[in-house]
């Protein structure tokens, strides 16, 4: 609301913020033309009030004017592109125009079939419990196709593409260009290549990374370029300047990280930073896809004690010790029956957390699957509490009552091996007084 | 968005000249920001500068081949950018129904150009009054400057209601408007 008994001068730069702000109305536009066209003094004003926002503007911009000037030029360059490219599809539709008649006809009979859809590119493969994207909702085998854009707000987004494990951490935007490509605009991804994986690219505004058989994290921010770290294998990076052209290029192996920033021209090796790694380690680990009401955790509980960590519409999945090597023979009693896992095993272990707040109509089902192999999963609760010390993280509190493991009984809670031993599944059951159900996945390490 | 009747050269990315692109580049980095302040107070809002700046970066580029070494880049990049902003502010007045008249514009282009050296004393009085701000205060103006496009989304991430928001801008704006006034040596309107 603008008081429009207040002095003239007040006037304009209540009216003025409302103009800048977009919340001015025709009323209130009305009478600040008639002020600035009717009195010096107010038209001075509004000037000063506008230089007063675009000095605030100013100061608060994390771009520098040169960023900005090529954030501009990139904008160009593209829409030099786009316009060649109506251009191209002008001349076409000229010649062609009978055909283009015939194909069009054609055309709507196929995409209404849905043959037009772009082709699947990759699917959703993990949620971690705290994701939150408010542009879209995002779902367990969701499928990603070419052109397609997430942005995520908070938490950790798993996507499994050809042969390569993405992990998108929040804050994050992607843009999935085509197969083996995708471009970052914003935050940070770990790629993890698997198998016949080589040459997926990531672009940001200031690089082009090419894998070469590893694992790798690229962040970006426009403050501080583009960073690009290697944990194992190889990598190609290319500094791009405002057309996209590549200007320098750095090979990146084992344990190198180096820095790209296309303002400045800089492209430059920098001390090696493990920690970018750290959220996805913590939250996926060595699983390959979860689905069902399983969601990953991005930080550990501190106590999974009965009642400490709710799961209110999901299970919990999260990744304990990892790559344990045994130095003496270990015998779990499994689902199965008992398991011997010599010495020299490398092994990694996660816990299945399942404590909703209240009795629930619903019984949980899901399932987790690993890149390796399911050597053990652990349900008794006297096997759970045996295997805390060695297994579970020190960090966290574990419940001892003897509610805490399955009960693997008929109509009661269900767990399952596939014969890959890759995926487990579960469903668990849902009766009072006693939720709180946990199990532990042995897996051996890749 | 990029207007299509901007293209009126026929030439590609690849046609680029090196050396005549970086000095292209130089001279709208060292005017840049004036030219966005000058389009800001024609369109009146951030969205809007931001739009005006992309087509203004086009038709420089588009006529720098026109543009005369040895006279004043900033001058002429003034005169295109007030061109492009009143065509924009114009476009968006009849799509939206009301707007500043042409004549309001005319003459607020005409005291934004003579008074340029008031307005610089204005912004380095501002920027003092900023340094003097406590750090909060300083952070949390930045943040609604940086997210004016939507101070919706801003006031979820800082957890404060968007009434909130507006109140403390508002005092903020008023204190620095205060202290730069005291620094002018002169009293309010």
């Amino acid at each position: 609301m603008i008081d429009s008994s207040s002095s003239p001068g007040d006037e304009v730069r209540a009216l003025t913020d409302a103009q800048f702000d977009g919340s001015i109305n025709r009323q209130q536009m009305e009478r600040l033309e008639s002020l600035i066209v009717n009195d010096l003094g107010c038209l001075q004003m509004y000037v000063e009030r506008m230089t007063f926002h675009g000095e605030l503007l100013k100061d608060a911009s994390e771009k520098s004017p040169h960023q900005a000037t090529l954030g501009l030029m990139r904008e160009f360059s593209r829409s030099i592109r786009v316009r060649e490219q109506q251009n191209r599809w002008k001349q076409m539709t000229f010649v062609s125009g009978l055909a283009a008649g015939v194909l069009v006809v054609a055309g709507s009979v196929l995409f209404f079939a849905g043959a037009f859809q772009p082709a699947p590119l990759g699917v959703i493969s993990g949620l971690s419990a705290n994701v939150q994207s408010a542009s879209a909702s995002r779902e367990l085998g969701q499928i990603i196709r070419a052109g397609d854009s997430f942005t995520l707000d908070e938490g950790i987004m798993s996507l499994q593409l050809p042969n390569v494990l993405v992990d998108l951490i929040g804050p994050a935007t992607v843009r999935f260009d085509e197969s083996g490509k995708l471009s970052l605009a914003a935050g940070t991804l770990v790629a993890k290549i698997l198998k016949d994986g080589e040459n997926f690219t990531v672009t940001t505004p200031d690089a082009e990374v090419v894998d070469l058989g590893t694992e790798f994290s690229v962040h970006y921010h426009p403050a501080t370029g583009t960073d690009v770290s290697v944990r194992q294998g190889r990598v190609q990076a290319k500094l791009l300047d405002w057309r996209k052209a590549p200007t320098k290029m750095l090979e990146l192996t084992d344990n190198r990280s180096a820095n790209f920033q296309s303002g400045t021209g800089a492209a430059q090796e920098v001390n090696f930073n493990p920690q970018t790694f750290h959220p996805v380690d913590r939250s996926r680990g060595g699983i390959r896809s979860i689905d069902g009401t399983l969601r990953t955790a991005t930080a550990e509980p501190a106590s999974l004690r009965s009642g400490d960590s709710l799961t209110f519409n999901h299970t919990l999945v999260i990744p304990e010790r990892q790559n344990v090597r045994l130095e003496e023979e270990l015998t779990i009693n499994g689902l199965n029956g008992v398991v011997s896992l010599p010495a020299g095993t490398v092994i990694s272990s996660y816990l299945v957390h399942y404590d909703p707040p209240g009795d629930i109509s619903r019984a949980p089902r899901g399932a987790v699957t690993f890149l390796g192999q399911v050597a053990a999963v652990v349900v008794q609760t006297s096997d759970l509490v045996a295997t805390d010390p060695l297994l579970g993280l020190s960090s966290m509190e574990f419940e001892t009552a003897s509610f805490r493991g399955l009960e693997i009984e008929p109509d009661e809670d269900e767990v399952q091996v596939s014969r890959d031993r890759k995926t487990v599944s579960f469903r668990f059951d849902t009766s009072p007084p006693q939720y709180l159900d946990e199990a532990r996945i042995i897996v051996i390490s890749e | 968005m990029v207007s299509n009747s901007l293209y009126n050269r026929n030439f590609s990315a690849g046609d680029v000249n090196e050396s005549r692109e970086s000095d292209f580049l130089r001279q709208l980095e060292l005017a840049y920001h004036d030219l966005y302040g000058t389009g800001l107070t024609i369109v009146g809002n951030r969205d809007d500068a931001d739009d005006v700046m992309q087509e203004v970066c086009i038709v420089l580029w588009q006529k720098f081949d026109e543009f005369d070494e040895g006279t004043n880049f900033k001058k002429w990049a003034y005169a295109v950018t007030f061109n492009v902003a009143k065509a924009f502010a114009r476009k968006r007045r009849r799509r939206r129904g009301f707007g500043l008249s042409d004549d309001a514009l005319m003459k607020v282009a005409q005291v934004k150009s003579s008074g340029s050296e008031l307005f610089e004393l204005q912004c380095e009085l501002l920027r003092d009054c900023l340094d003097k701000l406590p750090e909060k205060d300083r952070s949390f103006l930045s943040g609604c400057y940086r997210n004016s496009a939507s101070l919706t989304n801003y006031a979820r991430e800082i957890k404060m209601s968007v009434e909130t928001i507006y109140t403390k801008l508002k005092r903020l704006r008023r204190r620095l408007a205060e202290c730069v006034t005291r620094g002018m040596g002169r009293e309010e309107l």
